[in-house]
């Protein structure tokens, strides 16, 4: 039955506490320089772009949008996905939650803040991206609710914040436990203030624990909402590729590949710069590549679910099967479908999962597969349009390039402060999991 | 940098000139990342721009200090900003080719706005062309020089005078040698005629690339239901194309089963567009096959066309001949005996030597003062010549007068600026004989050639008293005088029509590697004397669809043969000379055979400097050589295309009926959830009737006028930015050897369902009461996806601030329309339906159209007035019965937009 | 002037023992951990409000959305928008995004609320013990206020595993 507690047990361990200094290494501040690097190069760009025109980018008419929306759309997928992890981890109680949700909500909360700078800096006059925003203005106008995009400023504006809340329901505990460790003064008034005065009494336990799970089912209707809200921005349009029903679903799941991909690979990426930082190990690599390949396999079955219906459907009207496979952006099309369904067949093997190495690979190579499916349905959705086939036209600029990858860099960023400053897992909760492991479940 | 042993040294501080070679040596390192990064050569395209930009912002402001007091030049007349003052329409002759357009151009404080046709004039009829409308652009030309240049030294106009009077105190004018562009004008002939009183040794000469005579008068169809064109390209552009396409389109509209015409040429053609039989044939075959019409044998006709011989031996026939077949053709042609119009003389040349006399005068050292009164020989004076270089190594003293800084200015010691089109005195007959009279519509500084001559004549005089003094009224006033110009007779009347064209020798049997070259003057910059104006070089042409550029058109079965895909660079020798340049395929052109654009390839024209590839290397006056050889080079030229919508995706967009009963027309609306309700009392609407739409284009740049819609230069035009808010697109249909061809203007449909308006996130894009689909451009906030949901892709985007001082190389403020907003950057736009015609209108500000109703710029320009606007809620509007008619029908008919913007389909004639 | 009681434990087992102990004694107590400790039967009211309060802020986030959205569309502004009328339709995704942003905040509020949050000082905090906590220390607290008291002060110093024991005196404003 029960062993005896030891008196001195520490059951907080100091490694999970981001207030050790020795814990960041060269390896940190390596990726903390470089990420901040391309940051300021996305802001560089973001600017430029802004002050000089969209037309420092690939785009043009018909090809109006480009990287622009295949970001966005990538990144609310990848946002959702690893939202997705978070909730259900929350939501089941699953095993391997205590090491994970936490840095997943984080995940998914710094892919909502990259996806976010898309709606705003891909608009022609970026300045006055508030407009979509319903103030009195002296003008009397108000947003025009049948937008899709108007569908997609709120949507992007209410996840931000309930993920963010989410995130921050769940880190109070944490933040109290910090302040009643910090020695420096400054430090434990800054933890104390955002802790709130969180004192761990049963009844604000009970609470918060109620609370992160409310906010963790709050969460779930917005995996089906944002990502389909970013697909009927195309999906409601006359083009005629694009007009289609099942473009949501495709989005949806595909976002959910390609979220958990991403946990995945940061799981993988964690293990190799903070090994001590984050509680990972291989048999959590293993369950998150078992995850993953799941959502490969439902994003699989939808894509051939589409394919079989657009095979099938008369074949006047719309030639988009046969365009997509054999047209002139068919290379996207086919490197797509073998990065991010071909690829992560390796994960069925156990040895491959828990590889570290691996999993970053070939998680890179799922997220980028999904990458090149939003941009290719982008593409090669306005290069044929009702009175037009205008071929493949549209290349994107090194502005456009630099955004990209300074998005990443941005992630990645997000993460690494996050992870200097608070604590990358939930301590109480691996405490929780010291207390099950050392005694039985309490009544 | 600049080569100095190039003749075209840089002799001007010109801005667009410097950059250009910065372009050159940019250009290799673009190539050669082409090569190896193609993603991304496009930033790399960007990078550049934005370099210029910033160079001209600082070269700008560097000048700005220095042109401070050059108020009388047209593009600084800034009155705070926009232009401002009252409104008044003036009416004036513009000089097309060295004839008369009439126009009325409307002013803005003084400042011409926007310049439409003259409805009393026979060449306008109160319609326009695209160089009538480009007019206005050049008038604003920012290059124009405004003082005269002495020896290379600026100076003034005093100077000027003086040095012109001094020819007149020398002597008889031994040495004085003057180069004119033939001008059909009566003053112009009396002041040769005071000049060879007065020195009686001067020697005239004459040259213009596509003369003056090359144009047929206005065709009377009254007896003739069967119109044969032999590469009369009488559609085409040109000073006549407004008249004729008006007649043409009265002929067609009335009697479309009776009527037949039939064009047999080489090169696809506008007027060929329009043909009910097409003839296709190479130059030589084409000479063969009037031989077998003049002999009356068509068994050597190839078996395709015998019929159509037959009808042509055996009906009563109008033939037209032009530059489309050999003046060999042209001679045989004479004989069949057909009625024939000939071209009237509209310019006594009876005192100028052909320019290869001056040629030779040069060569022997008899000129002391060479004195070229416009025109731009340097650049297209016939090849065999060499003008350039001979101009270049005479010892001779040269003035020159001209418009702009060009590349005989360059190589010419002195240079008078040519006072500003819309500025000038004087007199024009037009294409028909009248004549007219010529008068400022605004300020400008320069002189014309007829006070150059008066100035030689020993009695200088200003351009008005010239004129006035040329029909002996010198107090009349000047409605009165151009009354009395208009009723004098017209000496011209009564010269004798030209001597015929010398006959060349037979074409003969050609061997099988030998092309034949078929020459035209470029549909929008005509010779080359309008490529420094943007809005003719961001035009796509109206077959090739190429913009800033040319190429050879080549049939596609000849490139297939010689292994060459659109933009593939050839090398074309003819005599000794040769030249580079692209080729694109073209649909209905005969093979082994070279269509060849006059008018690109300036080495110094501002903005139009090394943009295309030049052809008068090849062009010793003849538009139709024999027998050049054609090799590939190797390089490749990536052609510009304004409009990249090539292929069709509705096969229903353009529509053919074979007689007026088929119904086309939905008889019922068809279901809908949606029912816009009407709450005004006119619902405006346009029916566009394809049948008789030609394809010149100028409602495009009627609309770029009006609308000051920008220019956004060539590296934007290739990246499918162009803004035109009305294009014209071509369709063909049939075999590709020879097609149909059809052309479809498309502005904004207004769709009463619009697509464009529920995407909008701020509602920048709204449904007017009168059914507008307006843009709202200070709600817009640039999402793009109006245009994303836009089915026709009518609607333009400003990717940069294409207005901004710095880089517009567009219209410049004080031209532009100040009843119409100028976009900033990021924001979308399109076609309004000129709304703000409307409301001037409705505002009691113009009179509107015939019936009071408002005139859309493009309806107002349109040659056949292929284009009706007005009130559909008014069943007896020609609009409303236009879309009556059962022959209307939409485009995309089956998505169900409700547009307001139809289609009268083309017809056929029933065999 | 309240005074508080803390008994100071590391067995959340005897913890759970007297819970159930003071319940039946009928005194105002807390406890006080570093982990939810998951005692039965605790909090049951509060978390079921906090879940009322959700599902009614998610409907009154829906309704909001849809009348903000009419009247902007409809009454404050209308315009003619691509022949449409009412689009009931498209005010649906802003409606569900919107729906569960407020139920979010609202359940986040009544946490607050329920748990007295924020509170930057609490009594407990001068506890000596209680910096032990994060290193596993149960703190259980009972307010002194009645004879009750008395009585589960006797119960705790009788417990197992008690570790220490101390008096607070609470300051009024604390």
């Amino acid at each position: 039955m029960a062993k005896a507690t030891s008196m001195d047990t520490h059951l907080t361990t100091p490694e999970a506490l981001p207030l050790e200094e020795n814990a960041f290494g060269l390896r940190w501040w390596l990726a903390v320089i470089i990420s901040a690097a391309l940051v300021i190069a996305l802001f560089a760009a973001l600017f430029y772009t802004a002050l000089t025109g969209i037309g420092v980018w690939g785009n043009n008419i018909p090809f109006v949008w480009g990287f622009d929306l295949a970001n966005y759309g990538w990144w609310i997928g990848m946002a959702n996905g690893s939202a997705l992890f978070a909730c259900l981890l929350i939501l089941w109680r699953a095993p391997m939650r205590l090491a994970i949700s936490r840095w997943a909500e984080a995940l998914a909360l710094a892919a909502a803040i990259c996806a976010a700078l898309f709606p705003v800096f891909h608009l022609g006059k970026a300045w006055l991206s508030y407009w979509m925003v319903p103030y009195p203005a002296h003008t009397g106008l108000w947003p025009q609710p049948m937008s899709p995009l108007t569908w997609d400023f709120w949507s992007i504006f209410a996840y931000l914040l309930t993920i963010a809340s989410l995130w921050y329901i769940g880190l109070i505990p944490d933040l109290a436990m910090l302040r009643d460790r910090a020695r420096a003064c400054l430090k434990q008034r800054i933890y104390g203030l955002f802790a709130l005065g969180w004192t761990g009494s049963s009844r604000q336990w009970a609470l918060q624990q109620h609370c992160h799970r409310l906010l963790a089912l709050s969460v779930i209707p917005f995996l089906i909402v944002m990502q389909s809200i970013v697909a009927l921005e195309l999906a409601v349009t006359l083009v005629p590729d694009w007009h289609d029903t099942g473009l949501p679903v495709r989005f949806v799941v595909s976002g959910f590949a390609s979220g958990l991909a991403l946990a995945y690979f940061f799981a993988g990426l964690m293990q190799s710069i903070l090994p001590e930082m984050i509680d990972v190990d291989d048999d959590i690599l293993d369950q998150i590549g078992v995850f993953t390949l799941g959502a490969v396999y439902l994003s699989m079955f939808v894509v051939g679910l589409t394919a079989l219906l657009e095979w099938l459907a008369p074949p006047d009207s719309s030639n988009s099967l046969t365009e997509w496979t054999s047209g002139s952006g068919a290379v996207l099309t086919w490197s797509s479908l073998f990065l991010s369904k071909v690829v992560p067949q390796l994960l069925w093997f156990r040895k491959i999962r828990r590889n570290r190495y691996a999993a970053i690979g070939i998680s890179a190579a799922i997220a980028s597969g999904i990458w090149l499916d939003h941009l290719s349905t982008i593409i090669l959705g306005l290069a044929h349009g009702h009175m037009e086939t205008a071929g493949n036209l549209y290349a994107p600029s090194i502005i456009e390039l630099i955004i990209l990858i300074g998005t990443l860099a941005l992630c990645l960023l997000i993460m690494l402060i996050f992870a200097r400053l608070l604590p990358l897992i939930a301590i109480y909760a691996a405490n929780e999991k010291q207390i099950y492991n050392q005694g039985e479940r309490l009544p | 940098m600049a080569d100095s042993t190039s003749p075209f040294t840089d002799h001007t501080p010109k801005l667009w000139r410097r950059l250009d070679e910065l372009n050159d040596e940019q250009r290799n390192i673009t190539e050669r990342a082409k090569k190896l990064f193609p993603q991304l050569t496009k930033s790399m395209l960007i990078d550049r721009r934005t370099a210029l930009r910033l160079m001209a912002a600082s070269a700008a402001l560097a000048a700005a200090s220095g042109c401070a007091d050059n108020s009388s030049k047209a593009s600084e007349q800034r009155m705070g900003g926009k232009s401002k003052g009252p409104v008044e329409d003036r009416y004036t002759l513009l000089n097309q080719n060295g004839t008369a357009f009439g126009v009325v151009v409307r002013t803005v404080g003084g400042n011409p706005v926007k310049i439409e046709g003259d409805p009393d004039h026979p060449a306008s009829l109160g319609r326009s062309n695209v160089q009538a409308q480009a007019a206005l652009l050049s008038h604003y030309d920012p290059d124009r020089i405004d003082l005269p240049r002495l020896g290379g030294k600026e100076t003034d106009w005093k100077k000027c005078r003086e040095f012109l009077a001094s020819f007149s105190e020398k002597g008889i004018g031994e040495g004085l040698h003057i180069l004119l562009q033939p001008t059909a004008s009566p003053t112009l002939e009396r002041m040769i005629r005071e000049v060879k009183q007065r020195l009686p040794a001067t020697r005239f000469y004459q040259y213009r690339p596509i003369p003056l005579n090359n144009i047929i008068p206005p065709i009377d169809y009254q007896s003739n239901n069967l119109v044969i064109s032999f590469g009369c390209d009488f559609l085409g552009a040109g000073p006549g194309q407004v008249r004729h396409a008006a007649d043409y389109a009265e002929f067609r509209r009335n009697d479309r089963q009776e009527s037949k015409l039939i064009v047999v040429e080489s090169v696809p053609t506008l007027t060929g567009a329009q043909a009910d039989e097409h003839v296709i044939l190479e130059p030589r075959q084409l000479e063969q096959f009037i031989q077998a019409l003049n002999e009356g044998d068509i068994t050597n006709i190839a078996p395709q066309y015998r019929d159509l011989a037959n009808a042509i031996i055996n009906e009563p026939r109008l033939l037209l001949k032009g530059n489309g077949i050999s003046a060999n053709a042209g001679e045989i042609a004479k004989s069949l005996g057909a009625v024939e119009l000939q071209s009237p003389q509209l310019f006594d040349d009876s005192q100028c030597a052909d320019i290869s006399a001056l040629h030779k005068a040069l060569e022997q050292d008899e000129a002391d003062h060479l004195m070229i009164l416009g025109g731009n020989p340097v650049y297209d004076a016939p090849a065999r010549l060499n003008f350039a270089q001979t101009l270049s190594r005479s010892r001779v003293a040269s003035t020159y007068l001209g418009s702009e800084w060009n590349e005989t200015a360059g190589l010419c010691s002195n240079y008078i600026s040519e006072t500003p089109e819309l500025a000038q005195w004087g007199d024009l007959r037009s294409f028909d004989s009248s004549v007219g009279l010529r008068r400022p519509v605004t300020s400008g500084t320069g002189m014309t050639a007829i006070e150059i001559l008066s100035h030689l004549a020993g009695i200088p005089e200003s351009g008005e008293m010239l004129v006035r003094k040329t029909y002996d009224a010198p107090d009349l006033p000047v409605e009165q005088l151009a009354q009395k110009i208009r009723s004098s007779t017209n000496a011209a009347n009564n010269m004798n029509p030209p001597p015929s064209g010398k006959v060349q020798k037979p074409l003969g049997i050609m061997p099988d590697n030998r092309f034949a070259l078929v020459f035209a003057p470029s549909p929008h910059i005509w010779d080359g004397s309008l490529a420094n104006n943007s809005w003719t070089q961001e035009l796509p042409a109206p077959l090739t669809g190429l913009a800033w550029g040319n190429a050879a058109s080549i049939a596609a079965s000849t490139a297939e043969k010689l292994g060459l895909k659109d933009g593939d660079e050839i090398e074309i020798s003819l005599d000794g000379a040769s030249i580079k340049i692209p080729v694109i395929q073209l649909p209905g052109q005969a093979e082994n055979t070279l269509g060849l654009p006059l008018g690109y390839g300036r080495k110094m024209a501002a903005i139009g400097s090394v943009i295309g590839h030049g052809v008068y290397a090849l062009f010793n006056g003849n538009f139709v050589e024999q027998g050049a050889l054609v090799t590939k080079t190797g390089a490749h030229h990536d052609l510009i295309f304004a409009d990249r919508f090539m292929a069709a995706d509705d096969d229903k967009a353009v529509r053919w009926v074979t007689s007026e009963t088929e119904q086309l027309r939905r008889k019922e609306e068809a279901p809908s959830f949606f029912d816009p309700e009407y709450r005004a009392e006119k619902q405006w609407g346009m029916v566009i009737d394809l049948d008789i739409c030609i394809g010149c284009n100028a409602c495009t740049i009627a609309c770029q006028a009006e609308n000051n819609i920008p220019v956004v230069g060539p590296e934007e035009t290739a990246a499918g930015r162009a803004m035109h808010w009305i294009r014209v697109d071509r369709y063909h249909r049939g075999p590709a050897e020879n097609p149909d061809t059809a052309f479809q203007p498309v502005p904004c449909m207004h769709c009463e369902l619009a697509p464009c308006e529920p995407v909008c996130p701020v509602g920048a894009t709204t449904h007017s009461s009168e059914g507008i689909n307006e843009m709202t451009y200070n709600r817009c906030i640039g999402t793009r996806s109006c245009s994303n949901n836009c089915p026709y892709k009518v609607r333009r985007f400003n990717w940069f601030d294409y207005q901004a001082p710095d880089r517009n190389v567009g219209m410049s403020t004080e031209g532009q329309n100040p009843r119409v907003t100028v976009r900033d950057r990021g924001v979308m736009e399109k076609c309004t339906f000129c709304v703000q015609r409307i409301e001037a209108v409705r505002l009691g500000d113009d009179k509107g159209g015939e019936d009071g109703m408002p005139v859309t710029a493009c309806q107002q320009t349109c040659p056949t007035q292929a284009i009706i606007f007005g009130d559909l809620a008014d069943a007896q509007s020609p609009v409303a019965k236009a879309r009556a008619e059962p022959r209307n029908y939409s485009l995309l008919e089956d998505l169900n937009l409700k547009t307001r913007t139809t289609y009268l389909a083309k017809q056929t004639r029933e065999v | 002037m309240k005074a508080l009681f803390v008994a100071e434990y590391t067995d959340a087992k005897a913890v759970s023992h007297a819970q159930d102990k003071l319940h039946g004694i009928g005194v105002d107590f807390e406890i006080y951990s570093a982990t939810p400790l998951h005692l039965a039967k605790a909090h049951r009211r509060p978390k079921r409000w906090l879940s009322w309060i959700m599902a009614a802020s998610v409907m009154i986030g829906a309704a909001l959305s849809i009348a903000t959205q009419y009247w902007t569309a409809q009454i404050s502004y209308p315009l003619q928008i691509g022949g449409r009328g009412v689009g009931w339709p498209a005010y649906i995704p802003s409606a569900i995004a919107l729906a569960m942003f407020w139920g979010a905040l609202g359940a986040m509020i009544a946490f607050f609320g329920f748990a007295k949050l924020p509170r930057l000082h609490n009594p407990i905090f001068d506890a000596e013990a209680y910096p032990r906590i994060p290193g596993g220390a149960i703190l259980i607290a009972v307010e002194c206020k009645d004879d009750n008291a008395e009585q589960a002060i006797a119960f705790l110093k009788s417990q197992d595993g008690l570790q220490s024991t101390e008096f607070l005196q609470a300051e009024q404003n604390g």
